[in-house]
């Protein structure tokens, strides 16, 4: 429990500012949406000459775009950009701290199991990634409501809300196995390296249009657009989210636990 | 016979291919100071850091207080205190903070007052301000929280890698006398170092290592009789080829007016010998383990 401590302090500020920039990356696009929706005639003659492929790849449906949820899922793409290298950031970070600070002796040579050493890390990463989605999901909720004088699912909202929270698991367990695997030196190039990855393989999927390239990218494990049509997820986006935060929780147990531990 | 604090039978690590320690076999008997003494890369850390489960063995094994290292190494940790050569710690932590996560660690066994009051005890003593950040201190005072950690919880067995690197004089004789007090307390300690007068004169017993094998194991009292002593001469004429060879000598290298070697034995008769020589400068000093080893350890 002391280590759960000691490492949710550590990385509770920046937290908390990565919940609130979120908060405020979306409040900055959500605050347009009036001024599209009234233009909304000008703005589908001037999007309908755009390419397929091109409107795919920004995430844009034109049947659903000039509604609260339809734009907010449309924003959801570059959202659940900015909070995969966070929840990336927070699972390298967390991880390699000991042995980009060269601390790790003092850390291991403390009558404590590897094993909790690396369940109190996650947890304490785990408690990060929720508070930032309980911010983003009321700030998201008080958001939509102030930008939309007509009615919307809130439970469409919240549920597409929710999808970051997921998708933030999956980097974040990713994020972790980085950090176990490979002797990072800087957090922030690591994660924004594996978003840029995963997210040139969603527009790729986007293009590609082919169903199969969906378990691809983390970026489209969730369809946003079905989610407002059936409030519901697809069983297959939990399948596959708890799959791959589990094969990666498991290899950083067997990593952590099994690996020497390098000089400072 | 009572167990010994720790054992390493057959103790063998390789990095990938490369050599770290082969087939260390000795013991560290209780409330002994045992000496841990090489050169530079001959594997003293790989040993200390094996013994620590921060590395695993290839093959071989080893016990603390009679316990496994690996299975066993929560239960050993509990009453272990280690000070790593190199001290890093988490840097925007205030001393005071960092020594009480340490403490923290000792809950389930130790009393938390007490770790508090010997945390206080031992900044004192090594004139440590608790309030200051990591970030701030030197190297020297970033080993006194080195030690201090290492030491709150009052362990039994204390594992000293090159503790003295960055400490002044003043307070490596603090730090000495530490090392003592806790030895008459019971407490078994292993001294690492390269530095062979501190060995000398802290322990009870060494062991040599060097290209990761045992040299040998033995009393300090048996080290001093075969200690080597590096002496560099200055003649106002030129020394004569061959002045040198003699008992006690090796490495004898004579240019003209000057000479040098490695002499042990009795010190009176090197004395004589020079004093046949009207001398302009005379350094008798300790040799570096390194030119130590190189000459006697072969």
């Amino acid at each position: 429990m002391n280590i759960f401590r000691f490492e949710f302090r550590s990385i509770l500020k920046n937290t908390l500012i990565w919940s609130l920039s979120l908060s405020a990356v979306c409040l900055f696009m959500m605050i347009i949406f009036p001024a599209y929706r009234e233009n909304a005639d000008a703005i589908r003659s001037m999007i309908e000459g755009f390419p397929d492929e091109a409107l795919k790849a920004m995430g844009m449906d034109l049947n659903t775009i000039f509604g609260v949820l339809g734009f907010y899922s449309f924003l959801m793409v570059y959202l659940t950009l900015i909070g995969g290298v966070q929840a990336a950031a927070l699972g390298v970070g967390i991880l390699s701290r000991e042995y980009r600070e060269k601390n790790s002796d003092f850390l291991m040579t403390k009558p404590v199991k590897r094993s909790v050493v690396v369940t109190s890390k996650l947890c304490a990463a785990l408690l990060a990634i929720v508070i930032t989605n309980i911010i983003f999901m009321l700030s998201s909720v008080g958001i939509c409501l102030a930008v939309s004088d007509q009615k919307f699912s809130m439970t469409a909202l919240v549920m597409i809300s929710l999808t970051m929270l997921f998708i933030q698991l999956v980097f974040l367990s990713m994020g972790a196995v980085l950090a176990v695997f490979i002797r990072i030196k800087s957090v922030y190039t690591a994660a924004l390296a594996l978003n840029v990855v995963f997210f040139a393989l969603s527009l790729v999927k986007s293009l590609a249009g082919k169903d199969a390239l969906q378990f691809l990218t983390p970026f489209k494990y969730f369809d946003p657009a079905q989610i407002v049509l059936d409030e519901a997820y697809e069983p297959s986006s939990f399948i596959i989210v708890f799959a791959v935060a589990a094969v990666c929780t498991a290899a950083v147990y067997i990593g952590s636990i099994r690996s020497d531990i390098p000089t400072a | 016979m009572a167990t010994p604090v720790i054992t390493l039978n057959k103790l063998t690590k390789y990095y990938g291919k490369t050599r770290g320690i082969l087939d260390l076999s000795f013991s560290v008997e209780e409330g002994e100071i045992f000496g841990f003494i090489g050169p530079n890369g001959a594997g003293k850390s790989t040993t200390i850091r094996t013994l620590l489960s921060l590395i695993y063995p290839t093959s071989g094994s080893a016990a603390i207080f009679g316990l496994d290292i690996i299975k066993d190494r929560v239960k050993i940790l509990q009453d272990v205190g280690y000070l790593p050569s190199e001290v890093f710690y988490y840097d925007s932590m205030r001393v005071r903070e960092l020594l009480r996560y340490s403490a923290s660690f000792y809950k389930k066994t130790k009393n938390m007052e007490e770790c508090e009051r010997r945390m206080h005890e031992l900044c004192e003593l090594l004139e440590l301000d608790i309030n200051r950040k990591i970030e701030d201190l030197s190297y020297g005072n970033r080993k006194k929280v080195g030690i201090v950690q290492g030491m709150l919880h009052s362990p039994k067995l204390l594992i000293l890698d090159e503790p003295t690197g960055g400490l002044d004089p003043l307070m490596q004789a603090r730090f000495f006398e530490l090392i003592r007090r806790e030895r008459e307390k019971g407490v078994t300690v292993l001294f690492s170092s390269h530095i062979l007068s501190e060995v000398q004169n802290l322990c009870d017993r060494v062991a040599i290592i060097r290209d990761g094998q045992l040299v040998q194991v033995d009393s300090i009292s048996a080290l001093r009789e075969n200690t080597y002593k590096r002496v560099y001469a200055e003649a106002e004429g030129e020394i004569p080829a061959g002045y040198f060879d003699g008992d006690g000598i090796t490495a004898a290298e004579i240019q003209g007016n000057s000479a040098t070697f490695l002499f042990s034995g009795n010190i009176n008769d090197l004395l004589s010998k020079l004093a046949s020589l009207s001398l302009t400068n005379l350094i008798i000093e300790e040799p570096d383990l390194e030119e130590l080893f190189m000459h006697y350890y072969r």
